[in-house]
């Protein structure tokens, strides 16, 4: 992520808490932030939009390579993704 | 006196699951191995689940026999029992009934058990030895954990670090039955070592602690994987709650106008809601619905949209939503279907049209679970708020019209163990952020520098 959002008075939202659907438990927006390590999660901004400016935060946040990475390709359903993990985890297994 | 709660006796709690595909208009798309394209065989599941369960996965039979092995764990708690929310309709003062299904009785205070017992009793007849799953704040870790204790299975559970961290009472139930909990990511696993050289202080994600939970039974032939939600068989072994909703209605001489449960993976809305929306396939005049957060909408709203238009990615980008309190997202394919965590036969039910989202904002929910416990007694889990406040809208819209309703509603577990959301509600924390207006005017400012769609 960029060193310096430039946009000073949103990081007082870092601290703001939500229900996370995935988790089914209260996290912070700073949780959202690195949920993917150093990504954020890929609903964020759907998940934050209603309480404030979520896009021009992380577009400030992000530089244009982590913005495609978390958002410009096409999301999974989960079924999809498990099986996918568990092909990577063949793979790594030689199974 | 009044009668508040509906008993089924023991006897006649239901013997068979029941499966919507036999009853679905249209059949649902299988998914696709990610690997090769082609829908996903036996073969592909054989690796981490047994093949009675993939049997189920794929069945298309109407009614599954529930074994008796498992019928004898159900009978701990089943068959729940069914109540009138007197004091809540009093609360609200429309012309409503109010019933609910209480399956806050169960051990883990969830619906979560119903499957977590068929899943390891299959795992049980297999000759599966150990058993790994994945979870967020613990209610299906916890309901796991007691279910592969009951079978004498080895539980390991890889709970996300931040939830493991906040939620040391769900942890602590995992490991009075017996189960291994384990901060995810752990040293473990590849994966997890991986994560942890990255950044030592990771605070997890659902997405780490499936692939360690997979990593740890894969090449095990005694060991096998579980999950809690969003898979066909997970749903069938909750209509069990529906069913027996059914027949305490009838007692009563009751019919529901509208069902209600509230829709994360979709497993709880499914156990009360597909019994009847068999009911609806056939002809009856019920309304089904499926509550969700505002804030967080799965069904209800398109997801964020820098997305492909179709499964197959021959479309372009679809365009992205504006910004400001008077964006109004397209809708996009369907009303969002394709979020990860929604269980594929409830996406198709919605986009069939048969069963209805709504959503609602945390406050809001917050505000009406509490309400509920201040009536009602019992303290509701918070994804269960969003049901109640279903229920709270159709009184209401009951009232405006000035007719009748007899509202049915998954009261899927209790928030006892969910304490710390309540605290971060009433101590404010959750409170709805109003953006000052010169930083809405800035947001706008800083998009326009980006090209449009």
């Amino acid at each position: 992520m960029k060193p310096d959002s430039g946009i000073k008075k949103m990081e007082k939202y870092e601290d703001l808490e939500i229900r996370c659907p995935k988790l089914g438990g209260q996290v912070t927006f700073n949780y959202c932030l690195q949920e993917r390590g150093d990504l954020p999660c890929p609903r964020v901004i759907t998940c934050w939009e209603t309480f404030f400016p979520v896009e021009p935060y992380l577009k400030e946040k992000l530089t244009t390579e982590e913005w495609g990475r978390c958002f410009n390709h096409p999301s999974k359903d989960k079924i999809s993704t498990i099986f996918e993990i568990v092909e990577a985890a063949k793979k790594r297994k030689k199974i | 006196m009044k009668q508040v709660k509906v008993f089924l006796d023991e006897s006649e709690i239901p013997k068979q699951w029941y499966n919507i595909q036999a009853d679905l208009p249209t059949p649902m798309s299988p998914p696709l191995n990610p690997g090769t394209g082609k829908p996903l065989g036996s073969d592909d599941m054989a690796a981490i689940f047994p093949m009675s369960l993939i049997e189920q996965e794929v069945s298309t039979e109407r009614w599954i026999d529930i074994p008796e092995e498992v019928l004898e764990k159900y009978l701990i708690w089943r068959p729940s029992p069914l109540y009138r929310a007197y004091n809540f309709e009093k609360l609200l003062d429309a012309p409503v009934k109010i019933y609910y299904k209480n399956e806050g009785v169960s051990p883990a205070g969830s619906h979560k058990p119903n499957t977590a017992v068929a899943q390891a009793y299959y795992n049980k007849m297999a000759g599966v030895k150990r058993i790994s799953t994945e979870t967020g704040a613990g209610q299906w870790g916890s309901a796991l954990s007691m279910a592969c204790q009951m079978f004498g299975i080895d539980c390991r559970v890889f709970m996300v670090r931040v939830s493991y961290d906040q939620k040391p009472y769900r942890r602590l139930m995992m490991q009075t039955w017996g189960a291994k909990c384990f901060p995810s990511p752990s040293n473990l696993t590849e994966t997890g070592r991986k994560v942890l050289a990255e950044n030592p202080d990771s605070p997890g994600s659902l997405g780490i602690a499936i692939s360690e939970a997979i990593e740890d039974i894969l090449g095990d032939e005694n060991a096998r994987y579980s999950l809690g939600s969003v898979l066909n068989h997970v749903l069938l072994h909750q209509t069990i709650i529906g069913q027996e909703a059914q027949k305490q209605m009838e007692k009563i001489g009751e019919y529901p106008d509208v069902v209600i449960g509230c829709a994360g993976g979709g497993s709880n809305f499914a156990g009360l809601c597909l019994p009847y929306v068999r009911d609806k396939i056939h002809g009856k005049d019920i309304s089904i619905i499926a509550a969700e957060p505002a804030s967080c909408p799965t069904i209800t709203r398109a997801p964020f949209a820098y997305d492909f238009g179709d499964l197959s990615q021959k479309t372009p980008l679809l365009p992205m939503y504006t910004l400001g309190h008077d964006f109004v997202p397209a809708p996009i394919h369907a009303g969002g279907l394709r979020y990860h965590g929604m269980a594929p036969i409830i996406s198709h039910l919605v986009k069939e049209n048969i069963i209805e989202g709504r959503a609602y904002h945390q406050l809001e929910t917050f505000d009406i679970g509490v309400k509920w416990a201040r009536t009602e007694g019992f303290i509701p889990a918070p994804e269960t708020h969003h049901a109640i406040a279903a229920v709270v809208e159709e009184a209401r819209r009951a009232k405006e019209e000035g007719k009748e309703k007899v509202i049915l509603f998954n009261w899927s577990g209790h928030g006892l163990v969910d304490l710390a959301s309540y605290d971060a509600y009433l101590s404010g924390k959750l409170t709805d952020y109003e953006l000052p207006e010169e930083e809405i005017d800035r947001a706008k400012e800083t998009v326009g520098k980006y090209p449009k769609p």
